[in-house]
């Protein structure tokens, strides 16, 4: 009876039903009573819509799983499936189907526990010609809708998914090949080269790997967008991050003259969700910054700290302090403190929006505070999770 | 293919004379300055453009000591031709432990690298660098992979 071509059920991985666009306005009654089969046919073919009527819930589920439908009207009181029953079994394996209830024993007890069972909508009856019109339009914008957004959010994937490939291979592979030009150049030109040659040379260098900087931070907050970066299902050990974290940056501390330590008890133990390299990105950067915005002889603090049911992480510095007018905008991306202090640090002012999308992708808060010729303290707050073995290591 | 200049004599890898590098990558750029530096400190090295091609080098003559390997994101099955290569298309025994040093501009965290090679059956490599190549940790990981190897 359907006009049109036959819908393909689309099948996803795990087995559930994916969406498949419906082109045309399909509507599905199911009625014992064939009079209500055919004015519901009537009234709606006359707007638009393509019906089709089934007096038994088995043939129309049948249908339905062949071919799927945005509208289904069912009424409730039937001899051999009820359309309780009805609604069950659809829902099993169609979440999208806006279904609407039909029956002559409207009482609203009847009405909730359809709606409990996957019913979008209760039309008693008996309802004027309108009434259904109104009703099935509303379903099936409201279908509509739902389809729309999951195209746009499956396409908005595909194109982050796209860009993070371009971006790596477009831009990182020249520039890489470039600086390693560059690199063995230095390394192995007999003689050596010239002094002009020399200097310009490193600072080319320099220039690159600010480049390829921004673009590896720049990657970074696109994959936490996506949500690949993340792993809500991981958890992590914050004091064994902290710790691991200052251990890797004293190199670059004491090039910077600046002394970084740890302030953990021994007792303190902070099961986060997350995964490492989410948090372990998180506290390099905020002890990267503390590092890099300090002076000779400064310190950097990391301590770790427990409440009931959170974790804080705070990394203190002695350093330069931030403006109180830069506070606002410190976490938005590409920022970065513009001041005769500031000038000569390098970085590409995505470090903290890359930190602020990571703690809030993870449910905790970032503040700072800060002054001016003082030092700063950036303080995270993270949902302590129950203790869990951490995420598997390398599989080989 | 020169020997290597003068740096220290010709590399070796303890057991068969000048060690030999085979670079499998298409990218002429990294190929060029990747093979000066390591004829630099003394290495043979060869260069495929290709898994193809790599199989071709590595057929009907001793396999290469080491590889440096590109992932080929758009050509995934670089590595696994590699493999075949190496595991069948060599008629030396040593063949499948020549040790592999995977490269791409593209950084994969560790966790994931292993995971990812082993879900299209290629090759696991020894270990993995992002280009462009950190110069002294490469060669202490080229240095440290010949030396160790069987």
């Amino acid at each position: 009876m359907v006009a049109g071509d036959p819908m393909q059920a689309a099948v996803g991985p795990s087995g559930a039903r994916l969406s498949v666009p419906c082109e045309a306005k399909r509507v599905l009654v199911i009625d014992d009573d064939e009079v209500m089969l055919l004015s519901c046919r009537r009234i709606l073919e006359k707007v638009g819509y393509e019906v089709e009527t089934f007096d038994n819930g088995t043939q129309a589920i049948e249908r339905l799983r062949e071919a799927p439908a945005p509208v289904l009207l069912v009424d409730l009181k039937m001899p051999q499936m009820d359309g309780r029953q009805v609604i069950e079994q659809v829902r099993a394996f169609d979440p999208e189907v806006i279904i609407v209830v039909i029956t002559g024993y409207a009482t609203v007890p009847a009405a909730v526990d359809t709606m409990k069972a996957g019913a979008y909508d209760f039309l008693p009856k008996p309802f004027t010609p309108e009434e259904l019109r109104l009703t099935v339009d509303r379903c099936y914008e409201r279908w509509r809708l739902a389809a729309e957004s999951e195209k746009l959010r499956r396409q908005k994937e595909e194109l982050q998914r796209k860009f993070v490939t371009f971006v790596s291979h477009q831009l990182k592979a020249p520039l890489g090949a470039v600086k390693q030009y560059l690199d063995v150049l230095l390394r192995t030109s007999r003689p050596p080269l010239p002094e002009t040659a020399l200097t310009w040379i490193t600072r080319s260098q320099g220039r690159l790997e600010e480049m390829l900087a921004i673009i590896e931070d720049w990657l970074t907050l696109a994959k936490i967008e996506s949500e690949r970066l993340s792993d809500k299902e991981a958890s992590a050990e914050l004091c064994a991050i902290a710790r691991k974290t200052v251990d890797a940056v004293q190199e670059q501390a004491k090039a910077g003259q600046v002394s970084v330590a740890a302030e953990i008890p021994p007792d303190v133990v902070a099961w986060v969700q997350g995964d490492v390299v989410a948090l372990g990105i998180l506290a390099g950067n905020l002890v990267g910054n503390a590092i890099k915005y300090n002076r000779p002889g400064g310190r950097v603090t990391v301590a770790v700290a427990r409440e009931p049911d959170t974790a804080i992480l705070a990394v203190s510095d002695t350093g330069i302090g931030i403006p109180e007018e830069c506070l606002p905008q410190l976490f938005t991306e590409f920022h970065r403190v513009k001041t005769d202090e500031t000038h000569n640090i390098p970085g590409t002012g995505l470090g903290l929006a890359i930190c602020k999308k990571i703690v809030e992708g993870l449910g905790g808060t970032i503040h700072v505070s800060s002054a001016l010729g003082v030092g700063s303290t950036f303080a995270v707050r993270l949902p302590v999770v129950a203790d869990r073995a951490p995420n598997g290591g390398a599989k080989k | 293919m020169a020997v290597g200049k003068e740096q220290g004599g010709p590399a070796q890898d303890g057991t068969r004379g000048t060690a030999r590098i085979l670079i499998v990558d298409d990218d002429d750029d990294f190929c060029a300055s990747t093979t000066a530096l390591l004829e630099a400190e003394g290495y043979l090295v060869l260069r495929a453009r290709s898994g193809k091609e790599a199989l071709a080098k590595i057929s009907g003559e001793s396999p290469p000591d080491l590889i440096v390997l590109d992932i080929m994101m758009e050509h995934l099955w670089a590595g696994y031709e590699v493999n075949q290569a190496l595991r069948f298309g060599s008629r030396s025994p040593e063949a499948g432990h020549v040790p592999i040093v995977m490269v791409s501009s593209v950084s994969i965290d560790p966790t994931e690298r292993f995971r990812w090679a082993g879900e299209v059956d290629m090759v696991t490599p020894d270990e993995y660098l992002t280009k462009p190549l950190d110069i002294p940790r490469f060669l202490r990981t080229v240095k440290s992979l010949l030396r160790h190897s069987p």
